[in-house]
């Protein structure tokens, strides 16, 4: 067995110093870990925040510049919208004529018209009318074919054929074959006798007929021939007939400000009389606000936004 | 008191520990997030500075509209607007009330003669035709229900006639309809055109709608041979228009009805 015969506060001297030494070490090793951070934190911060004035000064003058197009097209509102007006209106003026030019090329020739109208039915779609007069059942159908070929027709419909195409009836006690007659006409006899004073009722006309206005030797109208049917036929096409509204327009550009006196001294056309330039691109450094706003504005479309 | 070794160790590193921690939590990270956050301002603050050019462009697209449909609105002046003189079939807006109600039927019947004649373009015959409205007598409220002032911005006449029946041959009403866009100072829209007949002897039934647009030397409206900035310069020239328009949505677009038919 070993005895130690040192005091025991000889030792632990000893290792409180080290131990003293140790932790000073580590704390300051420490405290230069934090400096150092301090240090690039403060550095990284003043860094980032180099030139942002001046950007922020460059992002106004083009926020600026690009709210000047607003500017311009808001102040010019009545101005364009009379132009456009005037545009309009002095265009409709063929819409009219040239619809009706291109309707008559696809009417076939069979088919009399006796009259012609168009209405607008909404946004890029006209409903025509037409009226006029057919012979016979076969070009009934062929006026819908020679219609439909009509480029940016949407659909046709027709009414009015009366059809009096003879037909062949079920056999009668008078007539036991069933012999052809028009609708509404009664049974072909089949004695010879009777069958002839059927035909000698049936002659009628014994003079001028004085139908549809023909014959009458003056110009005018000339309605329906005997036998014909008056059709109408409703055409719907992708035609922009809509009528500009003057004063609709006009009144949308609001009253005059008040106490412009009596005469008129608001300015009507909007017509621009000074000359001032647009935000310049040079920096605005006193508030910083907030980024441009992205994607189109007003009525101009921004560019490559 | 003796303290251990080890206890002195743990007390230093507790030190340095809040030492270190403060300047992390308290300085370097806020501050970290901070600068991330300016280097992002700062990239969207670059972009929206980049877009100068498209901005430049859009500001002179804007003029050259703006621009554009000023010369055709000084070209309407000059030719499609009654004129200022009340010899040369106008009226002067800016006499007094008393002389305006006296000269306001002259201008009508000016109007009227113009109309008629319009009425014949194509050699058609007329059937029957509207009259242009007779203008008060009140001083007072001739402007206001004459010419739409102060209603409209700006003193307009609009006559909305209704139906005028004319006959004549197909060529001829086509003629006749097509033509209303020359009439002389006043704009005028038809619609609703309707043929009824047998060809050559065609009637046809139309609205006819006249506008005027009142000159007035008092105001800038509508002044013919207005200077308009120059728009070469990137960014800079221009105008600005001298007074507030419309909301924005509208701007250039004329309002349009169903045309009737008949």
């Amino acid at each position: 067995m070993k005895l130690n015969l040192l005091p025991t506060h000889v030792s632990k001297e000893k290792a409180a110093r080290g131990a003293l030494f140790g932790g000073i070490l580590l704390l300051l090793v420490l405290l230069g870990l934090s400096g150092a951070m301090i240090y690039k934190a403060r550095g990284d911060l003043a860094l980032a925040q180099d030139g942002i004035a001046e950007a922020e000064g460059r992002a106004k003058a083009a926020k600026d510049t690009a709210d000047y197009a607003d500017t311009v097209m808001q102040q010019s509102t009545v101005l364009l919208r009379n132009t456009a007006l005037a545009k309009a209106m002095l265009a409709h003026n063929a819409v009219y004529p040239n619809l009706y030019d291109s309707v008559k090329t696809y009417i076939p020739s069979f088919y009399r018209i006796s009259s012609m109208s168009a209405q607008s039915s909404g946004d890029n779609m006209t409903t025509v009318t037409l009226v006029g007069y057919l012979d016979t059942y076969q070009q009934y159908a062929d006026l819908m074919l020679a219609l439909l070929r009509m480029p940016g027709v949407v659909s046709v419909s027709r009414a009015g054929f009366t059809n009096n195409m003879a037909y062949v009836p079920a056999p009668t006690p008078e007539d036991q074959q069933g012999k052809p007659h028009k609708p509404g006409e009664a049974p072909i006899p089949d004695d010879p006798l009777k069958r002839l004073d059927y035909f000698m009722a049936k002659g009628k006309t014994t003079g001028y007929a004085n139908e549809g206005g023909y014959g009458s030797g003056q110009p005018g109208l000339r309605g329906a021939m005997p036998n014909s049917s008056e059709v109408t036929v409703t055409l719907v096409l992708m035609r922009d007939t809509r009528t500009p509204d003057p004063k609709a327009t006009l009144s949308a550009s609001g009253p005059a400000p008040a106490g412009s006196g009596p005469g008129p001294s608001a300015a009507g056309g909007q017509l621009p009389t000074t000359t001032t330039p647009p935000p310049s691109s040079g920096g605005n450094e006193s508030a910083p606000g907030p980024a441009p706003r992205k994607g189109k504005r007003g009525t101009i479309p921004a560019e490559g936004d | 008191m003796k303290l251990s070794g080890w206890t002195i160790i743990v007390a230093c590193v507790c030190l340095g520990l809040s030492a270190f921690f403060f300047a992390y939590f308290q300085v370097y990270s806020p501050y970290e997030q901070a600068a991330q956050y300016f280097r992002d301002y700062h990239t969207d603050l670059n972009a929206a500075a980049d877009k100068m050019p498209l901005a430049v462009k859009r500001v002179k697209k804007a003029m050259e509209m703006v621009n554009a449909d000023a010369q055709q609105w000084n070209q309407y002046v000059a030719t499609k607007t009654p004129s200022d003189s009340l010899f040369s079939g106008g009226v002067n807006i800016n006499e007094n009330p008393y002389q305006l109600v006296v000269d306001s039927p002259k201008f009508r019947n000016s109007a009227q003669r113009a109309f008629n004649a319009q009425l014949h373009v194509g050699d058609v015959k007329v059937v029957s035709a509207p009259e242009i409205p007779q203008p008060t007598d009140s001083e007072k409220d001739i402007l206001a229900s004459y010419y739409n002032f102060p209603a409209i911005s700006f003193p307009v006449v609009i006559w909305e006639l209704g139906a005028v029946t004319v006959t004549g041959r197909y060529d001829q009403i086509m003629k006749n309809v097509r033509s209303w866009s020359n009439m002389d100072h006043y704009l005028a829209v038809v619609d609703g055109l309707r043929l009824d007949g047998t060809s050559p002897n065609l009637t046809a039934t139309y609205n006819v709608t006249i506008v005027g647009f009142i000159r007035a030397s008092r105001g800038v409206f509508p002044a013919p041979q207005v200077a308009i900035g120059s728009t070469s310069s990137s960014g800079g020239g221009g105008f600005t228009p001298t007074s507030s328009g419309g909301s924005n949505g509208g701007a250039g677009q004329a309002t349009m009805k169903p045309a009737g038919g008949g």
